[in-house]
């Protein structure tokens, strides 16, 4: 890209004065590493996905499932429909919706069915007194997966729930100068998210997340993502349509050694075994596949730098290369 | 790209250029990203996504002035506080990055430190706590400072990469504790959602994972500043760069001074990655 003009005579007249940039070495940093891979053997299911499109009046059903979970009661239909609007036209969604117990906001992704709904009253809510701990905000969620299965939008069958990961949004406040930056730290919500599941793996595309404020209360809900085509057989999920079965060809251990080979300069943070939909593609068959998520870094004396986070999918039944994300 | 015609009569000419508090918001944007990092002079590394030229879109949309520069235009010296060169040599960033309200970095960088994908002047890095001061001295005119990098608000080791931003005297500031994976059209997305929620709660819903993931492997920060802690945790909670917009502070030290005020922030925790 070209310079404008008036760039370039500030570089012709900074140039003779500048100097190379340097700053103090950090700390090498010793990345904490996930490791969820196991070890697959013999045959896995290979399903077809694709991001659903859902129809304006789908949508709707969705949003008061979530939010009747989130609160026990929901906006208007007639509201729900109208901020829904933009999906007729394939565009994401995002609204301010009333309810007998307050606002709630809501975001529709249309392009990946990701749909969040939150209430600002209680994600805001710092004075009311107390925090109910992780256990009972567990216990919250629970209900809610619960809750969204009763109502038809759910199979808990296929999703984590009792495994779900946990996290917390945290916050905190303190005096900032020069000589004074002690910050306090609290919990603002218990986080947990409940990826799907297919015949025991988690999906890296679909799941449901709920936020449980300090108060207690649901402060958010995120559900949605790619769906497979598949039929449950006494109890296990086959897949239909043009999936199939395939031998598992690929190890762990020569998965790892690839990867080392095909990133030699990165900073690992995961090693997932997960099915993955590349979500530059609308539809595709999935596959369990072996994801390291890392940053590339490069070294330049004493200061390192990354770049942003990637996830390396290799394939457990085809030796090729890696889908990156 | 086009400047703005002030900005362009004033480096052109060299001219000296003082900045007053202004009534009433100037709705003005300023962006450097990199995304080539393949053996340019800063070293040989992973080329990165686009991911401002939507967020560029979506800021025209809202009624934002947008100056963007990338690649080899973006330069170190854009943030580099030019009021006096021991910040760094021949700082701009009241031509740059502290002449606009919004702040925006997007490419390399780690605990402490944004990196370039191209030199200029030498230069590859901004030290964030050492040669960055927006809000205040030269420019003072940013209120916000949007940084999508690795690690550069980190938590770990005594908030080790949140303390570089200290510094800065801005209503808000938003990053990421650990190394995130950010689509090309979220950062985009994070600004169409500011149109019904807070800059506080999008920012955290939104760069949690990357679009089409549920992973959650991102922690998404945001920090914000205020004379009180009242102050603080309102404006925390309530501004939204499309519905309630506060103007820069204004009121920072001249050049060298110090600085105090009430902080406060959120952090979507889902791990860091060391210090």
């Amino acid at each position: 890209m070209l310079k404008p003009l008036a760039r370039l005579l500030f570089a012709a007249g900074f140039a003779l004065f500048t100097g190379c940039s340097s700053e103090a070495p950090d700390t090498p940093p010793e990345p904490p590493t996930e490791s969820q891979a196991s070890a697959l053997q013999g045959q896995v299911a290979l399903f077809r996905a694709s991001w659903p499109v859902r129809s304006r009046a789908d949508v709707r059903l969705r949003v008061r499932a979530l939010s009747i979970a989130m609160m026990g009661v929901a906006p208007a239909d007639a509201d729900i429909d109208q901020a829904l609007a933009p999906i007729d036209q394939q565009k994401n969604v995002s609204a301010r919706l009333a309810t007998s117990l307050g606002e709630i906001t809501l975001r529709y992704k249309t392009r990946f069915d990701d749909l969040r709904i939150a209430r600002p009253d209680v994600d805001n809510d710092r004075v009311t007194p107390g925090d109910v701990g992780e256990a009972a905000a567990q216990n919250t969620f629970v209900a809610a997966a619960n809750s969204l299965q009763s109502q038809g939008i759910l199979n808990l069958a296929a999703y984590d729930v009792q495994n779900a990961d946990r996290s917390q949004t945290r916050s905190g406040e303190g005096a900032i100068s020069p000589n004074n930056a002690a910050l306090s730290n609290f919990v603002e919500s218990y986080d947990f998210n409940a990826l799907r599941v297919i015949r025991g793996i988690r999906f890296a595309n679909a799941g449901l997340r709920v936020r449980v404020h300090r108060t207690g209360l649901i402060s958010s809900i995120r559900f949605g993502g790619a769906e497979i085509a598949s039929q449950w057989v006494n109890g296990v999920e086959v897949p239909t349509q043009d999936g199939y079965y395939s031998n598992v060809t690929q190890s762990d251990a020569v998965l790892g050694q690839r990867y080392a080979q095909d990133f030699p300069r990165v900073e690992t943070y995961s090693t997932r075994t997960m099915y993955v939909m590349p979500t530059n593609l609308t539809t595709t068959i999935i596959e369990p596949r072996f994801v390291k998520a890392h940053a590339g870094y490069n070294d330049i004396g004493n200061v390192r730098s990354l770049g942003r986070r990637q996830f390396a999918c290799y394939s457990y039944v085809r030796n090729e290369p890696a889908l990156m994300e | 790209m086009a400047r703005t015609p002030w900005i362009s009569l004033v480096v052109a000419s060299g001219l000296a250029f003082t900045h007053t508090a202004r009534a009433q918001i100037q709705k003005t944007v300023y962006i450097d990203e990199c995304m080539d990092y393949s053996g340019n002079g800063c070293g040989d590394s992973t080329d990165l996504n686009q991911i401002t030229a939507d967020l560029r879109r979506e800021m025209l949309d809202t009624g934002f002035t947008v100056t963007r520069y990338v690649e080899s235009s973006a330069w170190p010296q854009d943030f580099f506080e030019s009021c006096n060169s021991s910040y760094g040599s021949a700082g701009l960033d009241n031509f740059f990055s502290d002449a606009v309200l919004v702040t925006v970095f997007a490419g390399h960088g780690n605990v402490g430190h944004i990196t370039f994908g191209y030199p200029h002047a030498s230069s590859c890095y901004v030290s964030i706590g050492a040669q960055m001061r927006l809000g205040y001295m030269g420019g003072q005119q940013s209120g916000y400072g949007i940084y999508m990098a690795s690690k550069l608000m980190s938590f770990d080791c005594d908030y080790a990469g949140l303390r570089h931003f200290f510094p800065q005297w801005l209503n808000q500031q938003f990053g990421f504790h650990n190394s995130p994976a950010i689509g090309d059209g979220q950062p985009g997305e994070f600004w169409d959602e500011t149109g019904d929620t807070t800059n506080r709660m999008a920012w955290l819903e939104e760069l949690e994972d990357k679009s089409g993931w549920f992973t959650g492997d991102n922690s998404p920060v945001v920090f914000s500043a205020g004379r009180t802690s009242a102050e603080c945790w309102g404006i925390h909670d309530s501004t939204s760069f499309q519905t309630r917009l506060w103007t820069r502070r204004g009121g920072g030290s001249s050049c060298g001074g110090g600085y105090a005020y009430v902080g406060c922030y959120s952090i979507r925790n889902h791990g860091g990655g060391g210090c």
